[in-house]
């Protein structure tokens, strides 16, 4: 892994040449002047106000659509002229059909890694393990057939762990993970990058990005709004330092407002939320000792752990306005 | 268990979970397809008196011959059937899926591949036919029919060739075709094509003749027929072209799959900046018009189906109830099935013969078939000599061993009671099928199937399209 590039998708300014249209509407370009840098070892999710646009730039990524304009090099290797054509490092996992329906999952992913080099009852040891410690141990002798498409996806997933493909692109945004295939994805992604490859997932869970991504792009309109960190999105566009909770939660928003008025308050299903306005730093101890120097005890007070989902619907909110 | 699965095992396991499943059900199939051979030679004696035994006579005789031409046909249709429902499985549907992309990258070689279903697939079609023939073989000794092993080696090259013929041409055309519904419907038309390329090419005259039959060299004979010749052409054809498309295809990654996901009124164009050129990409979903269709034809055809069955069996109770002295008429006509020989060659053996009911007005011309009654019994003659208001009747054809003019009599013309105007010898078949066991279960039960399930068939042409 030592030679590897470093840089394995660079786009500059690239657009589609896809555009969509809405009835009585005039043709919008689906993605506008995009420009990413993705590094190797890195674990990205792309998010966006569309499914199409998130779809689309994976695809464009993975070499299986071309673009009208703009410059993409995968791997510092350029892009080839073929569209759709295999590339040996590029795995793209565009839906979940191509799984065979006539075996079970373990028996599928010993089959799909038969032209592997290592020993058969090692490597189905290996494999058996890693669902097992991906939180698959229970679908692991299921028949293919039987798996919901998510359920799918992830086998197929595991299975490009396997390949020797740099880059591995999961788009498949349309899909919906449970609260079981998400921590999976996210073990699996972690494997991935401890071998130096880098996984692109398409989606649009935010708890998918939160678990699973170290970088996170969020697409708006066809243009990239964010691309960086996840921790960095959190921390940047999560803004609610404190969520309180009580009976009496509008009489409190009113002698908060006074209390806090650096402070931003609003209320989101029966939970008060304090955030701090503009990007002055804020400390949830000083919210919480202001609250109980006023002899009010609240019912439940609770420091926000900063999610994706919050930092997503604010960054959407800031765009759409 | 350790799993070590090959792209050849996988291939011959088809659609099931387990090779052992799978060897059980190829087993299975052939001794199903013998079975149902010989229980088809058995339904097939009971109309052996009809029009059939001119048309068709090398499946009604008592022999070898007649069990295994039925055989080679039943395992020829059954093959088809099986290859329109498991199109999934067995052909090159799986590449259009990506499952190919997927192999590919993990280090499987497209060539080999290739070979490996191929080769799977002819391999489990050879199993099951041979396994089918050699069961039926086996279950028509017990008839104690006479051996003729001479002609067994045409009979069965002849029928594995069909086989192998349609199993290439339905890998070819899945090759080329996008969704699974037009893959099927190529499947079928194929097995129509080569049925009458078997007509036109004459290969029947051939399967039909016991004699030439027994010279398996008379197969290839192309001045006898051109058929076997054609069809390895065509073979050959089809193997270089599944070798280059399937190598080609495997090049890429498939679009079909990956659709995007767009609101009701939005669509995904390609635009051409320079030109302005509007092209539609992605979800490409068949018109609306294009579902009515199928639907409505579907629809049209279950209709028209169980109502001609229906009314198909309403006939033939009609006919059945016709009793002497009391004769069903329909429309003046009455259809009358003729189980007897005596009016050869003018009205066979088991044909539907139509009488047009006449009154004593009706002039009778010598060289007349009439329908008379006499001391309540119905007789079928021909006018030989009229004298007045009487005539002289005889059979056309007397039985062997009887006296020639036993049935030569003279009857009062108000006895006359119809006059032959017709028949029908296919329609003569069909009731005497349908007044078999069988017949009578199949006429009857299929339509009153096919009306409770009516909807779930509907929906599996349905499913099929959106699948497509």
């Amino acid at each position: 892994m030592m030679n590897l590039p470093e840089h394995v998708v660079f786009m500059e300014k690239v657009q589609s040449v896809e555009h969509i249209v809405h009835q009585g509407k005039e043709p919008q370009r689906v993605l506008k002047e995009i420009s990413l840098l993705i590094r190797r070892g890195q674990v990205w999710g792309f998010n966006g106000s569309s499914r199409l646009e998130v779809k689309l730039l994976l695809e464009i990524i993975a070499n299986i659509r071309p673009y009208n304009s703009g410059r993409c090099v995968l791997i510092e290797r350029g892009m080839p002229q073929h569209k759709r054509i295999i590339l040996n490092h590029v795995f793209y996992i565009g839906s979940s059909e191509m799984m065979y329906n006539n075996m079970n999952v373990l028996e599928f992913l010993m089959f799909v890694t038969a032209k592997s080099k290592i020993n058969k009852v090692e490597l189905q040891e290996q494999i058996f393990e890693f669902l097992i410690d991906s939180g698959l141990g229970h679908i692991s002798l299921t028949s293919n057939n039987l798996l919901t498409q998510e359920e799918k996806a992830v086998i197929l997933l595991t299975a490009a762990a396997y390949s020797n493909s740099l880059i591995i692109v999961f788009n498949l945004p349309e899909y919906e993970f449970d609260e079981i295939l998400v921590p999976a994805i996210a073990k699996i992604a972690a494997w991935i990058s401890q071998k130096g490859k880098t996984i692109i997932l398409g989606t649009t869970d935010c708890l998918l990005i939160e678990k699973a991504c170290s970088h996170t792009g969020i697409l708006f309109n066809g243009k990239i709004i964010y691309a960086d960190t996840v921790e960095d999105f959190r921390q940047k566009f999560d803004k609610v330092e404190v969520i309180v909770s009580d009976k009496n939660i509008i009489a409190m928003m009113d002698i908060l407002a006074i209390l806090l008025p650096d402070h931003k308050l609003s209320i989101k299903n029966n939970r008060l939320m304090i955030s701090r306005s503009g990007s002055a730093e804020s400390d949830p101890g000083m919210i919480y000792q202001m609250i109980t120097s006023f002899g009010w005890i609240p019912e439940r007070l609770e420091v926000n752990p900063k999610t994706v989902q919050n930092a997503y619907e604010e960054l959407i909110q800031q765009h759409d306005l | 268990m350790i799993y070590r699965d090959n792209y050849f095992r996988k291939e011959l396991r088809q659609a099931y979970t387990e090779n052992r499943t799978s060897k059980r059900r190829k087993i299975s199939s052939a001794l199903f397809l013998g079975l149902f051979s010989f229980a088809l030679f058995f339904v097939l004696q009971t109309i052996q008196e009809s029009v059939l035994a001119d048309i068709v006579p090398q499946i009604l005789q008592p022999s070898f011959f007649s069990t295994i031409t039925i055989y080679i046909h039943i395992a020829f249709i059954f093959n088809t059937v099986f290859f329109i429902f498991y199109y999934d499985y067995l052909f090159f549907a799986e590449i259009r899926r990506n499952s190919w992309y997927l192999l590919i990258q993990m280090g499987y070689r497209p060539i080999i591949m290739l070979f490996s279903k191929l080769s799977a697939l002819l391999y489990s079609v050879f199993l099951v036919y041979s396994g089918g023939f050699l069961f039926t073989i086996f279950l028509t000794i017990f008839l104690k029919y006479t051996l003729i092993l001479a002609y067994m080696p045409t009979l069965y090259l002849a029928g594995l060739t069909d086989i192998f013929l349609i199993s290439i041409l339905a890998l070819t055309f899945s090759l080329y075709t996008q969704t699974v519904v037009n893959a099927r419907y190529w499947i079928f038309l194929s097995a129509i094509l080569i049925l009458i390329l078997k007509i036109t090419l004459r290969q029947y005259n051939i399967l039909s003749n016991r004699v030439s039959m027994q010279n398996l060299y008379n197969l290839f004979d192309l001045s006898l027929s051109p058929y076997m010749a054609v069809g390895f052409g065509i073979m050959v054809i089809c193997c270089l072209t599944c070798l280059i498309r399937a190598k080609n295809l495997a090049k890429y990654y498939s679009l079909n799959s990956s659709q995007f996901s767009l609101p009701a009124n939005a669509a995904v164009i390609y635009l051409d900046s320079k030109t302005g050129k509007q092209i539609l990409v992605g979800n490409r979903k068949s018109p609306l018009w294009h579902s009515k269709i199928i639907a409505t034809t579907t629809t049209v055809f279950l209709i028209v189906f169980i109502c001609a069955a229906l009314v198909f069996n309403v006939f033939v109770i009609l006919i059945n109830t016709s009793t002497p002295g009391q004769e069903v008429s329909i429309r003046g006509v009455i259809p009358f099935v003729f189980r007897s020989a005596t009016m050869e060659p003018e009205i066979r053996l088991n044909d539907l013969a139509y009488f047009q009911k006449i009154d004593n007005q009706y002039p009778v011309a010598e060289g007349d078939i009439i329908l008379f009654r006499e001391d309540n019994l119905v007789y079928v003659e021909r006018v030989i000599e009229k004298t007045g208001k009487r005539l002289t009747v005889d059979i056309d054809k007397y039985p062997p061993m009887s006296q020639p003019g036993a049935m030569l009599k003279t009857v009062p013309r108000e006895y006359v009671q119809g006059i032959y105007v017709g028949r029908n010898r296919w329609l003569g078949a069909l009731i005497l099928f349908a007044n078999t066991i069988i017949g009578r279960l199949l006429l009857l039960l299929v339509p009153a199937i096919l009306l409770f399930y009516h909807a779930q068939i509907y929906g599996y042409f349905k499913k099929d399209k959106s699948k497509g």
